[in-house]
């Protein structure tokens, strides 16, 4: 009870209510004060006037008794007369109507007043509720960029628990409008990812009906590798969908970095070996085991290598090395491929973000694998980057992951 | 009967050797798009060349003069536009784009040096040589042999003036480049002055073929001629299609 009336007057809207209500109170009683000054005058003035215009028979005669003479205001028959009672009734009744009347008149124009700054003050209060209801509504509606106005000069530890609201409603509709572009973006990627290989297929298919394309191995090889890029994309955006949102089970142990490199190798030697590019691997001595999920850490590696050979021209090398840095194992997997330019380097691993939108088309990526491997990493509580000293001049895709400690082993 | 196939035969060999004369180059980075689109082209008896990138297509188009190119929007190196502009400044061959988003088509065709038409991917093979066939056609109709000595015919409408033979548009002393979608369609509509004419009936006119239903390529060349005789000579009649002003206010 206690702490809930401290929290309400350490709160910023509860002080703009109270300080509501004073207002309308001291408003009230200042109209009262004036009103009464200017009118209590007139009021008096004017119950005066009706009085001296027909003053009632009593008092007539008193004050006749009064003019009749001043030797006579002591009566000769010695017993006091008291004079003026009269007078004085009248008097006392006239300040009286004066007063009922200015107060009268006073309350009613401070009632007024004061009704009308408590509509004033009231619509103040519940008018950023409206603007909220209003943009929530809008924004349900698919206005997405909808915002609530909040003061520019306020700073925003100074708002009140209205305009923390609408700040906070404001943060949740970025979220919503960002969250509504990205699925955008989303749809038009895959979308076009889809595109290609289904213009072949299609074409394909229609070149064979018409007797165009001989019907023999090689084209139906060409159909099946288009279908091919088709099933692994569905299947990359299977995994994305499932790392982004967290559903990727993590299962860490211990393992050791030259097992994972030479599993690697081993998965990628036809590969290398076909297309004449050199895989080489350097391990640093002494490391130690890392803590991770080896499946996770084999596919990051698996797609870092096979990126790294996508963009490596025959004759060129890719080199997987280990090393330890502090409570850490860094790997790093070095290409002398085609490089990447500065100002692609921060957006490498946004999904579908493409160097050359062609360029990877024939290498049949598609623009995910960098994304997912991200996530897997950061799951993984390591981080990874990318370097390179611009085109032509290679690349290098880094990432960390937590190394064991004794304890661990 | 036998005179009939032979007549057939030997009108198909006369049509033959034209086509061995046609050159088209055929650019998109897909190797497989490519060959597909080679395949159909070599099957009509077209002469084919290939271009993988931007660059290279400018080069073959440089070096053979295609009359007829088909290009791809993303080429690495130069994109497919970017060749467009260029190939524009110094050739008149037919270009037909692929595209792989519609919102790109405007981009496309909505350029000063439009393609003058375009498919929108996946698309039919089938249909694209049919719109290549229809194409050809056109400019073969487009440069018949000229008798020297033959008066020109000239539509005259105020200051405009269409010489139908040389293909040349004037406007009072102003002689605007017009490519050869613009003055055909331009030459269509002025000779149907003060009839409506459809879309469909335009596209079946100009560009050959109206079976594909889309109309588009239409509304944007329409824009473009607008654009080079002023607005008032093409009225627009809503729902139906354009109408060529004889007189015009």
């Amino acid at each position: 009870m206690n702490k809930g009336l401290s929290a309400s007057i350490h709160s910023r809207l509860f002080g703009k209510i109270f300080l509501s209500f004073l207002l309308v109170l001291f408003v009230w009683t200042m109209i009262f004060l004036a009103v009464n000054a200017v009118i209590l005058n007139r009021s008096f003035a004017y119950h005066y006037n009706r009085l001296a215009q027909d003053p009632p028979q009593a008092l007539r005669e008193e004050l006749q008794g009064m003019m009749g003479g001043e030797g006579n205001m002591m009566a000769p028959g010695g017993g006091q007369r008291l004079f003026g009672v009269r007078l004085l009734e009248e008097v006392q009744t006239l300040f009286r109507r004066s007063v009922n009347t200015a107060v009268r008149y006073a309350s009613l124009a401070a009632f007024v007043v004061a009704i009308l700054s408590s509509l004033v003050i009231a619509r103040q209060l519940v008018q950023p509720m409206q603007h909220m209801s209003l943009a929530a509504q809008r924004i349900a509606e698919g206005h997405y960029a909808e915002r609530v106005s909040l003061p520019e000069d306020l700073p925003r530890q100074n708002y009140d628990e209205w305009q923390d609201f609408a700040y906070q409603f404001n943060l949740m509709a970025q979220s919503l409008e960002d969250t509504e572009s990205m699925r955008r973006q989303l749809i038009g990627d895959v979308a076009h990812e889809m595109r290609t290989p289904l213009t072949t297929i299609r074409g394909y298919m229609e070149a064979l009906a018409d007797g165009v394309m001989p019907a023999e191995a090689d084209t139906y090889a060409r159909i099946a590798r288009e279908a091919d890029r088709l099933q692994h994309l569905v299947a990359d955006l299977q995994e994305l969908s499932r790392v982004e949102a967290g559903a990727v089970p993590i299962e860490i142990s211990a393992l050791v970095p030259a097992d994972l490199v030479e599993n690697t190798m081993a998965r990628l030697r036809l590969q290398f070996e076909e297309k004449g590019v050199a895989l080489n691997a350097r391990l640093a001595p002494g490391l130690p085991p890392v803590l991770a999920d080896e499946e996770r850490v084999h596919q990051v590696l698996l797609n870092l290598a096979q990126n790294a050979l996508n963009y490596t021209p025959a004759g060129g090398s890719v080199t997987l090395s280990v090393a330890r840095d502090k409570d850490q194992v860094h790997f790093c997997v070095q290409d002398s491929g085609i490089g990447i330019g500065a100002e692609h380097l921060q957006h490498i691993f946004t999904r579908f973000y493409r160097v050359d939108r062609s360029r990877s088309r024939e290498s049949g990526g598609s623009g995910i694998g960098l994304t997912i491997s991200k996530h897997l990493v950061e799951a993984m509580k390591g981080t990874i980057w990318a370097e390179s000293e611009g085109e032509g001049r290679g690349a290098a895709f880094h990432f960390t992951l937590p190394a064991a400690r004794e304890s661990d082993r | 009967m036998n005179t009939m196939e032979e007549e057939t035969r030997s009108r198909a060999k006369t049509q033959e050797t034209a086509m061995a004369d046609v050159k088209i180059l055929v650019v998109d980075d897909e190797r497989n798009i490519v060959d597909l689109v080679t395949a159909y082209l070599k099957k009509e008896d077209y002469q084919v060349l290939s271009a993988f990138d931007g660059e290279s297509a400018l080069q073959l188009a440089r070096q053979h003069q295609p009359d007829l190119v088909i290009l791809d929007i993303m080429l690495p190196r130069m994109d497919g536009l970017e060749v467009l502009s260029r190939l524009r400044r110094e050739s008149d061959a037919y270009v037909i784009m692929l595209t792989a988003k519609t919102e790109e088509i405007d981009r496309v065709i909505g350029l000063s040096v439009g393609a003058d038409d375009y498919v929108t991917k996946p698309f039919s093979p089938r249909e694209l040589t049919a719109r290549v066939r229809a194409a050809l056609r056109r400019l073969r109709k487009a440069n018949p042999p000229v008798d020297e000595n033959a008066p020109h015919q000239v539509l005259q409408f105020g200051a405009l003036r269409i010489d139908l033979d040389s293909r040349k548009v004037f406007i009072g002393e102003l002689e605007p480049e017009f490519t050869m979608t613009e003055f055909d369609l331009l030459a269509v509509l002025a000779q149907n002055r003060g009839r409506v004419l459809s879309r469909e009936q335009l596209l079946e006119k100009v560009w050959g073929y109206n079976y594909f239903g889309e109309t588009r390529v239409v509304d944007v060349h329409v824009g473009h001629v607008r654009q080079k005789i002023g607005g008032d000579y093409i009225s627009t009649v809503r729902g139906i299609g354009y109408r060529f002003e004889s007189s015009p206010q």
